[in-house]
């Protein structure tokens, strides 16, 4: 595309005004940043520090989420590399970008399984190895060997941050006779402290970090909270198990600004639909409150991305994922897409 | 009654008042009717406090662009017209090129038409979406304020982001 700089405008007393554009008014060009996707927003940064600054004060939609597909292909050298797509699904953009990886990161990175993404990371697991990567920096960082046989994953803030704790929870069905193992250690720390507790015969199903406590969700809807400070670990009761709805597979914790919300998936109506069902707590209070689980039932809200045969479920700030035939592969869906906020991104 | 004749001509009056619009840039004038230009926040605020004369001098926008704002300020006064006709309308306003239409962003802006500052928001975001980051300096005749170090430092932090862009 050839652009002309135009001329400015001839005065009647003589003077040429030349239009001075990079005095764009900072709300003008706010308007027009806000209207651009994510992408070209980080790339216009690049324009001016003008441009940069309306960049990082334009609040598009903050609660976009980011999808990230991943996946392998043949470089134009004959190797493999990762190519990962993320997907805007409201601006109908996707971004490609591939990854050329050295031995070492390869091996550790290729099929590897994603755990859980928070802040833009992704926390990927294979066998015993654990490891955070920032697909959009890049940034690869190990954790140390983890040696129980966890169910669930996660960490509690940025994880080049020094206050960053990563998280692991073992829990057996078998048995209450078998002990649930937590552990826990931040970034840099040579190994993982193991604490043991009580079994309660349930499968750990899903894990959140909210304000000092690592909530996990077992079977049936049983809730444990882990108190980082006092290192305490307590098992919920006085609460009514979840028998009213069968999931389909294991629920997920979503954190939607300070209140924590159960999603599990179900059908309705044969194999074509599903819905989510929700039980929101009133965890807020650091899980002191009483637990009412309400049980809202959200229609799934489909929503097309291009090279996806998925149907997304979007609640609140948060993606959930279903497949449009058949839900349970949404475990295989979580695996390869990860979650992203834009809010989230380091200006 | 014999005034009433006189009433009714009064009262008829206010319909038709007419502001005149004058460019500053080439001096081109507009007539157009009073609430028509009254949907520019800054046209009303002048008029409000009386600091509008028989002709009202904008600056810095020129005829052609002024031409632009008033036929947006006319769709959008008309009572009859649909969201259809409106959104087909705009679309027609915006369909300009890129030049044209920072001009009427600014216009929009100065004269703080809020549904203007909108389209033309939106069209100027859709023209330059795809485009590398230098032509958006050279559209905008932005002088680049970074040295070579910090654009490579603004680059390397979402590096990822300008893969197949020079």
């Amino acid at each position: 595309m050839v652009h002309k700089k135009r001329d400015g405008y001839n005065f009647e007393d003589g003077r040429t005004s030349k239009w001075c554009w990079s005095y764009l008014p900072v709300g003008v060009l706010g308007m027009i940043m806000g209207r651009l996707s994510p992408v070209d927003q980080i790339r216009f940064r690049a324009v001016c520090k003008d441009w940069r600054l309306a960049s990082s004060s334009s609040q598009p939609s903050p609660r976009l989420p980011w999808l990230m597909t991943r996946d392998w292909v043949w470089s134009e050298s004959g190797d493999i590399v990762s190519s990962n797509k993320f997907h805007m699904p409201f601006h109908r953009h996707t971004h490609t970008s591939m990854h050329e990886l050295d031995g070492q990161n390869w091996d550790d990175i290729h099929g590897a399984s994603v755990c859980t993404s928070k802040y833009g990371w992704l926390l990927l697991q294979k066998s015993k190895n654990g490891f955070v990567y920032n697909p959009f920096t890049r940034e690869m960082l190990k954790l140390p060997k983890i040696d129980i046989a966890f169910n669930r994953i996660t960490f509690s803030s940025v994880p080049t941050s020094t206050d960053c704790l990563f998280f692991a929870i073992e829990s057996s069905k078998k048995s209450s006779r078998y002990k649930i193992k937590i552990c826990i250690c931040s970034l840099g720390a040579q190994k993982w402290t193991t604490k043991n507790f009580n079994g309660i015969g349930k499968v750990a199903e899903d894990v959140v970090y909210n304000n000092g406590i690592f909530y996990c969700v077992f079977s049936g809807g049983v809730l444990g909270t882990y108190n980082v400070a006092l290192q305490d670990w307590k098992v919920l009761t006085g609460m009514a198990p979840i028998t009213d709805v069968v999931f389909w597979h294991r629920t997920q914790m979503v954190d939607a600004d300070g209140e924590l919300l159960l999603v599990g998936t179900t059908l309705v109506s044969g194999v074509l639909n599903c819905i989510l069902g929700i039980h929101r707590t009133a965890w807020k209070n650091s899980g002191s409150n009483p637990l009412n689980f309400r049980l809202d039932s959200v229609e799934g809200e489909p929503v097309n991305v291009e090279g996806l045969d998925t149907l997304l479920v979007f609640v609140r700030d948060s993606i959930l994922l279903s497949c449009n035939w058949v839900t349970w592969l949404s475990c295989i869906i979580r695996d390869s897409i990860a979650v992203h906020r834009v809010s989230n991104f380091p200006v | 009654m014999a005034s009433a004749p006189e009433n009714e001509k009064n009262a008829s009056a206010p319909e038709k008042k007419t502001l005149t619009l004058k460019s500053m840039i080439n001096n081109e004038e507009f007539v157009v009717d009073e609430h028509v230009a009254l949907q520019s926040v800054t046209i009303k605020n002048m008029v409000d406090s009386d600091c509008a004369g028989d002709v009202i001098p904008v600056p810095t926008i020129s005829g052609e662009i002024l031409a632009l704002v008033i036929e947006y300020c006319k769709n959008h006064a008309n009572p009859s017209a649909s969201e259809d006709d409106l959104k087909k309308a705009d679309a027609g306003i915006v369909a300009k090129d890129i030049y044209t239409l920072i001009d009427l962003v600014l216009a929009a802006n100065f004269l703080d038409i809020k549904g203007l500052l909108e389209v033309t928001s939106q069209k100027i975001a859709d023209s330059i979406k795809d485009l590398p980051h230098q032509d958006v300096r050279e559209i905008f005749g932005v002088e680049n304020d970074y040295t070579p170090e910090e654009e490579a430092a603004v680059r390397a932090e979402h590096d990822w982001a300008f893969e197949g862009f020079p």
